[in-house]
């Protein structure tokens, strides 16, 4: 109340609500009832004065969160193309005056990843992505994995079926055996996960041996 | 695919050599305006030979492997290129 230019000021005659803005007018009266003031809160007058919001309220973060924590620009929105009634004008600049804790809480998201990739091969075999892939159910040959080696450049993909894990480094023989015929040009770069597969001493060395640089998917 | 002609988990090989074969053959967005079959290998893939997986195919029964009255076809699914 003191917030819209009232004054209330109790004393043993009862609690009086006066207006400052308006020389002092008196707008409610309450009685004294022993130690306690009664106030009529169904008068118009005290009711508007009660319940209505002072300028203080039209912060924008109050009303953001009235609005079920809607974004900014929607509120301005909202507000500049009058699609709703008693809402306050706000600036186009207007920011909330601290960050909104529950929105950072509840509704923040990832950035995206970037579109473009780091690395851009020019030409086959420049890097070979390598995965090998799982299921529980046991093929008509009794394979369980396979193994899958995409080419970056040309994003052609071969796939080779395994009963174990282990076979990973002769189908890799196989393959670059292969591709490297029929291109003629050599695998210059493999890029795989962390899998124990590709860490076997018999593969770490055959790279090392063929000068095939060896990269991580996350690293 | 698996699911869609009813047919058993343990064709999961076949599936992803079709899978595979198909892919490699239909064009992707990395790789502009091409497939990369034909960004591989520097010809474009033909695919008038390609079949829908799982459906039922009559196979042809070579004339030295049937006698006279044998039928000339065998009821067949197909699952791989």
């Amino acid at each position: 109340m003191v917030e819209q230019g009232l004054q209330v000021t109790f004393n043993p005659n009862g609690c009086f609500v006066e207006n400052m803005k308006n020389q002092g007018k008196l707008i409610a009266k309450g009685k004294r009832n022993g130690r306690m003031f009664t106030l009529d809160v169904n008068m118009p007058e005290v009711n508007s004065m009660l319940f209505t919001r002072g300028k203080g309220a039209e912060d924008i973060g109050i009303w953001h969160k009235q609005v079920g924590h809607v974004n900014l620009q929607r509120l301005k929105l909202m507000e500049k193309q009058n699609l709703v009634r008693s809402l306050p004008k706000f600036g186009t600049k207007e920011v909330m005056s601290k960050v909104c804790e529950a929105c950072q809480s509840g509704r923040q998201t990832r950035h995206p990843f970037p579109v473009q990739t780091t690395h851009v091969s020019l030409k086959p075999l420049e890097m070979i992505h390598s995965d090998v892939w799982t299921t529980k159910t046991e093929s008509i040959e009794g394979c369980k994995y396979y193994v899958s080696s995409i080419d970056d450049h040309t994003r052609k993909v071969w796939v080779y079926f395994m009963k174990h894990k282990g076979e990973v480094f002769q189908h890799f023989l196989n393959f670059k055996a292969m591709v490297e015929k029929e291109k003629g040009v050599i695998i210059k770069c493999l890029r795989s996960d962390g899998g124990g597969e590709y860490f076997s001493n018999e593969f770490s060395e055959y790279l090392k041996e063929h000068g095939i640089q060896r990269k991580y998917s996350c690293s | 695919m698996l699911n869609e002609k009813n047919l058993p988990n343990y064709f999961w090989v076949e599936a992803v050599t079709t899978v595979i074969y198909i892919m490699n053959r239909t064009p992707i967005a990395i790789v502009h305006g091409m497939t990369p079959e034909e960004k591989f290998t520097g010809k474009k893939p033909n695919v008038s030979h390609l079949e829908v997986f799982g459906h039922i195919a009559y196979v042809h029964v070579p004339n030295e492997k049937r006698l006279k009255l044998n039928p000339k076809a065998v009821k067949c699914i197909f699952i791989k290129y």
